[in-house]
């Protein structure tokens, strides 16, 4: 069957484009050849040709109505003022004029007005520890 | 051409170049579209489109080459949209397998061809596209390579490869009928 159907095939592409222009139709090709060519647009039609005129009339009201669409929508806008950037303004205010420290706040703070340099050695929770009394340093005598 | 290229004005070397390739593009058109009507208004086109570019023909190196391009895409550009296969067509191409036909008597039933088309039309599109070019006795692999812009030894490839891949469905189509 394998070879029967080779052969099959074969004879079916040879035939496949055995056509000839009738002289004739080659005169007219020749007579015809300054004919506008058709616009590049209908070419995107699977079966080619010229659009119908429902297409064309369809085609212009979208158009319109986009268009008419665009105008409403920027009209509405300005209609209404939208924020800017420049005229956006933040106010930062404390929810308390004297807001009560923490312990760890006011440690903290200390920390970073003496010794800033020792949060680098601190541990998680060291800050709630008591601070150990300082020892006044005795004068050898 | 009777005259040398030189001679002619632009006018006369498209006329020339038109009477020598006119079959080429008519068959080329006719592969893609398998449609008398469309393949003429197609060739029309590419004639058309050609006079328009017709100052380039002096210096085109192949004329047949530069012609069956344009007469290709202008042919795909018109190329309708996919058919399915009907139930019935496969039917009728078993019942022609099952009447014992030889090869010969197969390939030149008009059912078989029409399910050949069938079969070409929804090839893949990289081995379609040659196996249809190749169809046209004019054009040589390089020149079908030139104008799908793909090698010489692709277009063999692929050409050989669309060849097996529909003898397997026409086989499948008339092993349904047993």
């Amino acid at each position: 069957m394998g070879a029967d159907m080779h052969e099959v095939v074969t004879k079916l592409l040879a035939d496949h484009s055995q056509v000839e222009p009738a002289p004739e139709t080659v005169q007219r090709w020749v007579e015809h050849r300054a004919q506008p060519l058709p616009r590049r647009w209908t070419m995107l039609r699977p079966e080619g040709g010229v659009a119908p005129a429902w297409v064309v009339m369809a085609a212009t009201l979208l158009l319109v109505l986009g268009l008419a669409w665009g105008l409403a929508w920027n009209r509405l806008r300005a209609r209404s003022p939208q924020p800017r950037l420049a005229s956006e303004r933040t106010v930062i205010a404390p929810l308390q004029n004297a807001p009560p420290l923490t312990d760890e706040q006011k440690k903290l703070i200390q920390l970073l007005a003496t010794n800033p340099g020792a949060l680098a050695t601190e541990q998680p929770g060291d800050l709630e520890r008591p601070a150990k009394k300082k020892v006044p340093a005795v004068p050898h005598r | 051409m009777a005259a040398p290229a030189a001679a002619l004005t632009e006018s006369e070397a498209w006329e020339a170049a038109v009477w020598a390739h006119a079959g080429m593009l008519y068959r080329i058109a006719y592969a893609v579209l398998r449609n008398h009507h469309d393949a003429e208004d197609a060739a029309q086109e590419t004639l058309q489109r050609a006079w328009r570019y017709r100052g380039r023909l002096a210096a085109v190196e192949n004329p047949a080459a530069w012609l069956a391009r344009i007469a290709w895409r202008v042919a795909n550009a018109r190329r309708p949209r996919l058919g399915m296969v009907s139930v019935e067509e496969l039917n009728a191409i078993s019942e022609l397998r099952a009447s014992g036909a030889s090869a010969e008597q197969l390939a030149e039933r008009r059912e078989m061809k029409q399910m050949a088309d069938q079969f070409i039309r929804h090839l893949p599109k990289k081995l379609r596209q040659p196996l249809l070019l190749s169809t046209v006795e004019e054009l040589s692999a390089r020149e079908i390579g030139k104008i799908l812009g793909i090698p010489e030894a692709s277009v063999r490839t692929r050409c050989l490869r669309a060849r097996r891949l529909l003898r397997e469905k026409l086989e499948a189509a008339m092993a349904g009928g047993r």
